[in-house]
């Protein structure tokens, strides 16, 4: 190569043991952002069985963060796989919340809704739609997997998925 | 960040949406200055669609055969046009593959291709950083310089907008070469090298202020020596072109 081509090179190379040597490396983001890498938006809600739930109290479990409406046909075609999943892996401490976006639905057809499908999971009730919007969500179904230290790892817009699309992300996360 | 285009009831992505029109544009380049090198814009175009329709499948069927409980699951899931259920490995294999078979059964020359597809490419590249920018990803790192902007809870640099101007910069500089140089079939392979050369260079510069670099031992940024060892690849074949096309242009004087 020509001398030019040299130093051109040998710039770029000390650039990047210049970045390696003095430069701040990415550390694990602390800040929280509706993102993968980034620590996932806390919030507490009242489920529909009564109960409050609490994100920062899953800490330590892998935890599958699943927005939905009764009026969205595939959440419809997907909530049994979530059912699945969490009956699956409930003992390697998996937990599926399937918050409802109350906001942009109706108590009684979401009731109607986990009866007709006949669905044990905890569901969360956004009733003001602040947590929806914590999360940016904007289309339904969006899943969130949230590794234990609370990151979201990977998210997923839109739907079905299969469990076998769910299975896969989450054996990622329990490895 | 606007990561969601709200159109009456459709919910469109607005990175994806900048990404296709910067396939549209950048194939319209392309046609541009086909004939400059000798090809048929039609075929281009053919040979382009035909790498990314294959590449898609081949991904999906990668996919598809590291995940084989799909196929129990029906063809409607395997058909869902999910972009996370695209195998990237397979899929460029294939694509590539596809590109070259039909290249070779049209007997196009490889550099010449090459070249003719660089503005095409270039201007894509200044799409993809716009892209990066509408939806978030490749995200700097934090910083309180005075041009930083608030992303993800603390001020960063504003690496999609270092991405999207260098971008522009070499697409600029690629259109001012095919205007100023009008005999480029003597030095075929010249154009591209310099684009790729020039892309891998500003990727080792700007990897510095990423927020999401891969780090390695020794702090070092995986995807910047990566970039790096291209960079270095690059510039060996351009002088390799060089030397040919000087060796080829005393040969025709």
């Amino acid at each position: 190569m020509n001398n030019t081509k040299w130093i051109i090179l040998t710039l770029a190379a000390l650039w990047v043991a210049l970045t390696a040597a003095i430069g701040n490396p990415p550390s694990v983001e602390t800040n929280i952002a509706a993102k993968e890498g980034f620590a996932a938006p806390p919030f507490e809600l009242m489920t529909l069985s009564g109960d409050a739930t609490n994100l920062k109290d899953l800490n330590g479990h892998t935890v599958i963060l699943n927005f939905w409406t009764s009026w969205c046909p595939p959440c419809k075609a997907e909530m049994q796989a979530m059912q699945n999943i969490q009956n699956r892996y409930r003992e390697q401490g998996v937990i599926v919340l399937a918050v409802n976006v109350t906001s942009q639905d109706n108590l009684n057809d979401v009731k109607s809704f986990i009866t007709e499908l006949d669905i044990s999971l905890s569901i969360p009730l956004d009733i003001d739609g602040s947590i929806a919007e914590a999360y940016r969500v904007q289309a339904f179904p969006s899943t969130y997997f949230i590794d234990t230290d609370g990151v979201i790892r990977k998210i997923i817009i839109g739907g079905p998925l299969s469990e076998t699309v769910i299975a896969s992300t989450i054996s990622e996360l329990i490895d | 960040m606007l990561p969601i285009i709200q159109i009456g009831p459709f919910s469109v992505q607005a990175a994806g949406l900048v990404i296709l029109l910067g396939l549209w544009l950048g194939l319209g380049r392309v046609e541009k200055h086909a004939s400059r090198y000798a090809m048929k814009p039609a075929e281009l175009e053919t040979m382009v669609m035909l790498t990314l329709g294959i590449g898609l499948i081949g991904a999906r069927i990668g996919y598809v055969a590291s995940n084989p409980t799909m196929l129990s699951s029906g063809w409607l899931a395997i058909l869902s046009p999910r972009p996370e259920m695209l195998e990237p490995l397979t899929g460029i294999l294939s694509g590539v593959a596809a590109g070259v078979i039909y290249g070779r059964k049209h007997q196009f020359e490889l550099w010449a291709t090459l070249d003719s597809l660089t503005p095409g490419a270039a201007l894509f590249m200044a799409f993809l950083a716009l892209s990066h920018f509408l939806s978030g990803n490749a995200y700097g790192m934090p910083t309180s310089l005075p041009w930083s902007i608030q992303l993800y809870g603390t001020s960063r640099h504003p690496s999609q907008m270092y991405e999207l101007v260098a971008a522009t910069g070499i697409y600029l500089w690629v259109e001012r070469q095919l205007r100023v140089h009008s005999d480029r079939q003597s030095s075929p392979g010249v154009l591209v090298l310099k684009f790729l050369a020039g892309s891998l260079g500003a990727r080792v510069l700007l990897e510095t202020f990423r927020g999401d670099s891969t780090i390695i031992a020794g702090n070092v940024r995986l995807e910047q020596l990566a970039a790096l060892g291209l960079f270095a690849a690059c510039l060996w074949l351009l002088e390799k072109r060089e030397r040919y096309s000087m060796l080829d242009k005393n040969n025709r004087s």
